[in-house]
């Protein structure tokens, strides 16, 4: 697990040990309550001093920029499998214009937030046994059914946080395109989409809310 | 030897709390990673019930595809965030615990 280690008591803790040693090395009696003390001195010097981050900072906006996407999202796509006929289940009506415009700028602006937080890369290390495994099943199902696809986004493209935000922007650009090629997404695909952007919005605020300290 | 026994009975806390927090942590991880891995078989399964009753075409389920694989790639980064959160607070329970061991050795809330 990759940490970022913030350890600014421990060579204070170090100098500390150094002295110690260096005096009782000199012929310098330590008593045993002194001992004692120094013991106690050393390691609540080491728990204050040096705390581990293993995950990106908590951002609240973010966690409510998730919310929001999902909820204008899933009330778009609502409307058309409620209704075939709606104007959003053409691509060129103003209705869908205005939900793509809006929305790819929503996407935009939390991928630009999540893309500055310095913290550690989601490259799973122990958990890579996983990712293959889960990527080898998805392949197996997709040759079946003589696709040919790959995923728009690795693991490598920022903290985890970030990965699930390209996520849900790259799942959203294959809405549109399909959207903009069908003209029409049809009730079946749009249920579907509904289910796909729960998933991946349901997964994105799992890891926002982990970070919470 | 006193001084080693004292760091001694300091480690044996922090041990304690950190196991007893990787056994719930872990527990917490595979739960939410089993389910979202049946929720990405059952999308699979929905795609070729697509292909199969015609509304979808090869096109869309290309995209489909492609969608499922991002949705997997954000299943691991989640898998990877909870067992880092995981150990987060492994690490600060064996502090809380450190800590908790100190003042008790000192009989006051040093830290």
């Amino acid at each position: 697990v990759a940490a970022i280690p913030d350890c600014t008591g421990v060579p204070f803790s170090v100098q500390l040990l150094r002295d110690w040693r260096k005096h009782r090395g000199g012929g310098a009696k330590v008593g045993l309550f002194a001992r004692k003390i120094f013991v106690v001195v050393l390691v609540s010097v080491g728990i204050q001093g040096c705390a581990f981050r293993f995950l990106e900072s908590y951002d609240a906006d973010i966690e409510t920029g998730i919310s929001d996407y999902q909820k204008s999202t899933i009330d778009y796509l609502t409307r058309i499998t409620q209704n075939p006929a709606a104007p959003e289940n053409s691509y060129t009506s103003t209705a869908s214009q205005a939900y793509y415009a809006s929305s790819a700028a929503q996407l935009s602006e939390l991928v630009v937030r999540a893309a500055t937080d310095p913290g550690p890369t989601c490259v799973p290390g122990q958990l890579s046994f996983l990712e293959s495994y889960v990527q080898q099943a998805v392949a197996g199902a997709s040759a079946k059914s003589k696709t040919n696809s790959v995923a728009d986004v690795d693991l490598s493209s920022g903290t985890c946080t970030a990965v699930a935000i390209r996520v849900m922007q790259a799942d959203h650009n294959r809405m549109e395109a399909m959207h903009k090629r069908d003209q029409k997404l049809g009730a079946a695909n749009a249920s579907l989409w509904i289910s796909l952007v729960e998933d991946s919005t349901r997964m994105a605020l799992t890891i926002v809310k982990a970070t919470k300290p | 030897v006193a001084a080693s026994g004292d760091i001694q009975q300091i480690l044996e806390s922090m041990l304690q709390a950190a196991s007893t927090t990787a056994a719930q942590q872990w527990g917490d991880v595979k739960t939410s990673v089993t389910q979202e891995l049946q929720i990405l078989a059952q999308r699979i399964s929905q795609i070729g019930e697509g292909l199969a009753s015609g509304d979808m075409t090869q096109d869309d389920a290309e995209d489909f595809f492609a969608v499922v694989r991002n949705n997997a790639v954000e299943n691991i980064a989640m898998a990877t965030t909870l067992v880092r959160a995981g150990a987060q607070k492994i690490v600060d329970a064996a502090l809380a615990a450190g800590q908790a061991a100190i003042n008790k050795l000192v009989g006051f809330a040093l830290v």
